[in-house]
């Protein structure tokens, strides 16, 4: 009897050490390593110690900006150099750590990148948290983690816009000390879409992203990345641009989609080609909001820049596209004539 | 003194405190790992372990599985349902045709059934029990009745069972083996355990590298396990059965204490076989006037396994015969089906069948001169079992040793054959020799024993030459031994020239005979030498009249 008690009190010795020992770990793991409020040191520190760059870096509500100017962004076809990569992928790497291990509500970052000969042209990257959890955790595969991300090489919108004025006041022959007041009393507010932020002496432009902007921006992202590269679209179309907007009206808010998308087929065959062009970016919008499960919209406005005309589908026929094979000619509302001769 | 009992303390728990450490140090380790960790992946870490540790469980359980199904498990299960004592359903009656063996297994049953009072007179109880015998002779069968009379479960085994590639696996399945007994012995009072052809495992061990591991391995634990029954109070008694000689099994396995008792179970004696036709027949339709005591000599050297073969083929030749019971026609055939196999056609020259019909004439009155204590039950021409012809004659009687004369008699008939194609067609076939069973192999053979291990050459060498190993015999004994050898040949060609020279008219007409009928009886054999003057002479134990076996 004595025997068994005394393996009993073992046995309930060994369970409250193991017991305790979890504990510990698990407390510990409840502390974030980069503390909201020393978010922007944490990140400046990681950059400098761990790959010797000194960042600047900003929280606004809940996104993040890093700025990193270097040296030799652009090679010499304008295109970006293999180093500037490297450190552009540091970046990113570094940036989604902290977001990911921080008690911040980050759920976007953004990273921006000029050379430093040359600031007026920079290299913007947006990410999603979420996704990049799905992506750690094999959710979602590489290639839709990176379609997922906003990536444009742009002339910095700041920049475009204060020299266009600076034109103005020499016009006007305005003293230096007023220009800057006015300039900064007028016109270096922070952006009000995606396309406009960026860093320009010194001060970052940069707003809170929302997901449904997110989404709108990303739709013509990949619409751009489609219609270029893939065979059978780049035969019949020839794509200009596009561009995502999410228009928030009085009700939920919609998503503007513009596009110059020219086809390049013979004229008997123009109507199937237009069809089939409206079907390639419902199946994008579709795929992007199935995949974020986003139903906070009401409908979704395609714009034909070329033809002038806006082609609308709701919010049921754009979400469930893809996934119900729906047909376009009832998906969609087109204008007379736009898929009839 | 504090030292030494730490000393002590440290030498008997080093495996556990060494374990603890170890245990402790990848702990400590695995913290400050998580620890380093940034809080996502520690987080992800955490959230992800209960599955890790879900996986490695999982794993664990499959190798354990496999481990199990494979190893232990699978190749060491055993699937061996006990019968109980009473389902075995063959009854004391049952066991016919061993009068001496039933007589001695009855007195272990005894001593199984009254264990307490074996034991109240501090008597030890009987643990094992081996039947020794040839095959066929219903040994199973009487271990089958020992469980039934002491009614007792009954498990059931064959000693190749135990046999496997993998050392251990045949211990192992002893090792269950004798659980499962133990456990029903608990339940019942008591378990026999019948392992059959146990030669398969207890063969005399070999001890050379590499060298049967795995039987060695089965028999340590058949011997363990039965040396454990004596520390039991339990009542399982181990029946091992085998036909293997004593010398061939393994000395430890027969010594007392194992197997306690042995039990020789041999061939039936003449009373024996009459009873075993007796049992046998009665469970077929069968004729009044068939004569058990007369079939019990005609199967001579038979088995109990032979004389139930026997009546079955009786039975099917009945029914083939569309006939409503068994008579003593239809055994006789049966006798022949089982002796000297079936009938078949095969197209020989005119020539050939009738030097064959000479060559059995040969054989035939060379057998009935010389070896009177042989009844020629038939002579035939008909191809049978791969040879062109037969003369078959069967002994009168049971013999367990040969006198030289009747070894010379042997290899007179065999010769028989050969002197009588020389005589009669001036020239000799192939039918006498080329196969291990030819005429001139057998008589080979027998010479060959005769002077080599009998001391039954002329030239005086006494003793068993074939135990020296070749190299040790000088060149002059074994010249010496070897014309022995052949003078038994010679000598015996010329006595059987001189008898069939002296018989010529009698060859003549059974050679005549054979190529007219194909096929003669015994009575008709009788006859014709009857026809000569000759009468069959009368030996053996008893009067064997059989003119009538086929008119019967």
């Amino acid at each position: 009897m004595l025997r068994r008690a005394n393996s009993l009190i073992s046995a309930v010795k060994a369970v409250t050490a193991i017991a305790a020992l979890g504990a510990v770990v698990s407390m510990s793991a409840c502390m974030p390593s980069y503390p909201k409020e020393k978010l922007p040191e944490a990140v400046k520190e990681v950059c400098r110690i761990e790959y010797n760059m000194d960042v600047d870096v900003t929280v606004t509500d809940s996104t993040m900006g890093i700025y990193y100017p270097m040296q030799g962004l652009l090679d010499v076809n304008l295109g970006i150099s293999e180093k500037a990569w490297d450190s552009i992928s540091n970046l990113i790497l570094v940036a989604s750590r902290v977001v990911l291990s921080t008690d911040a509500d980050i759920k976007f970052y953004c990273v921006i990148t000029q050379d430093a000969r040359l600031p007026e042209l920079q290299v913007v990257i947006i990410k999603y948290v979420d996704d990049i959890k799905r992506g750690v955790y094999s959710d979602i595969s590489r290639g839709e983690s990176f379609k997922r991300t906003l990536f444009s090489i742009n002339l910095t919108p700041q920049a475009k816009k204060e020299r266009s004025i600076e034109k103005v006041f020499d016009k006007l022959g305005i003293a230096d000390e007023t220009r800057q007041k006015v300039m900064d009393e007028f016109f270096r507010n922070a952006p009000t879409k995606l396309s406009d932020i960026g860093y320009w002496r010194g001060k970052f432009y940069l707003k809170d992203i929302t997901l449904p902007e997110f989404l709108a921006v990303q739709i013509a992202n990949r619409m751009k990345i489609d219609f270029r590269s893939e065979k059978d679209l780049e035969e019949i179309y020839r794509f200009k641009s596009s561009e995502g907007l999410y228009v928030q009206d009085r009700k939920k808010g919609y998503f503007l989609i513009k596009f110059d998308i020219e086809d390049q087929r013979a004229s008997d065959e123009e109507l199937n080609v237009r069809m089939f062009k409206i079907r390639q970016i419902m199946k994008i919008a579709s795929e992007v909001v199935y995949g974020y499960k986003f139903r906070d919209f009401d409908y979704m406005a395609m714009e034909d820049l070329l033809m002038n005309a806006r082609v609308t589908a709701r919010e049921q026929e754009v979400y469930d596209f893809n996934k119900k094979k729906l047909p376009l000619e009832t998906s969609v509302q087109a204008p007379t004539g736009y898929f009839q001769t | 003194m504090m030292n030494r009992r730490l000393g002590m303390f440290l030498r008997q728990y080093k495996t556990l405190i060494l374990v603890t450490v170890i245990v402790v140090v990848l702990l400590i380790l695995s913290v400050i790992g998580l620890m380093s960790l940034e809080s996502f992946y520690r987080k992800m870490t955490l959230a992800t372990m209960p599955v890790q540790f879900l996986m490695a469980g999982i794993h664990a359980g499959i190798f354990v599985f496999m481990y199990l199904t494979f190893m232990r498990g699978g190749f060491a299960k055993l699937d061996k349902a006990p019968i109980k004592g009473k389902d075995v359903s063959i009854g004391w009656d049952d066991v016919v045709g061993m009068h001496d063996a039933k007589q001695e297994a009855w007195e272990v049953v005894q001593l199984i059934k009254d264990r307490a009072s074996v034991k109240k007179i501090g008597g030890g109880v009987i643990k094992g029990l081996i039947l020794m015998g040839p095959p066929g002779c219903g040994k199973t069968y009487l271990a089958k009745a020992i469980a039934t009379e002491a009614d007792m479960p009954f498990i059931s085994m064959s000693g190749s069972e135990f046999v496997e590639v993998f050392v251990g696996v045949g211990a192992s399945r002893v090792r269950k083996l004798f659980k499962k007994a133990s456990d029903l012995a608990y339940g019942y009072g008591g378990c026999i355990l019948f392992i059959d052809e146990i030669d398969a495992i207890g063969r005399s061990r070999t001890f050379s590298f590499m060298g049967g591991q795995e039987t060695n391995s089965t028999l340590n634990q058949v011997l363990a396990e039965m040396d454990g029954l004596k520390g039991k109070d339990e009542n399982i008694v181990v029946i091992g059965a085998t036909n293997a000689p004593e010398e061939h099994l393994d000395e430890a396995l027969l010594r007392p204490g194992r197997f306690d008792r042995k039990l020789i179970v041999t061939k039936p004696s003449q009373e024996d076989r009459e009873e075993l036709f007796k049992y046998y027949l009665k469970k077929v339709q069968c004729d009044t006037t068939v004569d058990y005591g007369r079939l019990a000599r005609r199967a001579v050297g038979k088995s109990p396994a032979d004389i139930a073969n026997i009546v079955k083929e009786a039975a099917l030749i009945a029914a083939r015969k569309k006939k409503n019971d068994v008579g003593m026609k239809e055994i006789s055939e049966a006798f022949e089906r089982v002796d000297l196999g079936l009938k078949y056609r095969l197209t020989v020259t005119p020539k050939e069948k009738e030097m064959t019909a000479f060559h059995e004439a040969g054989h035939l009155v060379t057998t009935f001169f010389k070896a009177p204590s042989k009844s020629i039950f038939k002579a035939s021409i008909i191809p049978r079992r791969g040879s062109l012809g037969v003369v078959w004659s069967p002994e009168k009687e049971e013999l367990h040793t040969r006198t030289k004369e009747q070894l010379l008699a042997e290899i007179m008939i065999d010769l028989g054959s050969y002197v009588a194609e020389k005589l009669k067609f001036g020239t000799t076939t192939t039918g006498v020799g080329g196969s291990a069973h030819s005429d001139f192999s057998q008589a080979m053979r027998l010479a060959h024993s005769m002077v080599w291990s009998y001391g039954m050459g002329k030239s005086g060498f006494v003793g068993d030459y074939g135990q020296i190993p070749n190299e040790q015999l000088s060149e002059d004994v074994k010249l010496t031994l070897n014309k022995d050898t052949s003078d038994i040949i010679t000598d015996c060609i010329k006595e059987v020239e001189n008898l069939l020279t002296e018989k010529k008219e009698v060859l003549e007409r059974f050679g005549n005979e054979l190529l007219k009928r194909e096929e003669l009886e015994y009575d008709e054999i009788i006859a014709i030498f009857a026809e000569y003057g000759y009468k069959e002479e009368i030996g053996g134990a008893d009067n064997l009249n059989d003119r009538n076996w086929n008119a019967a």
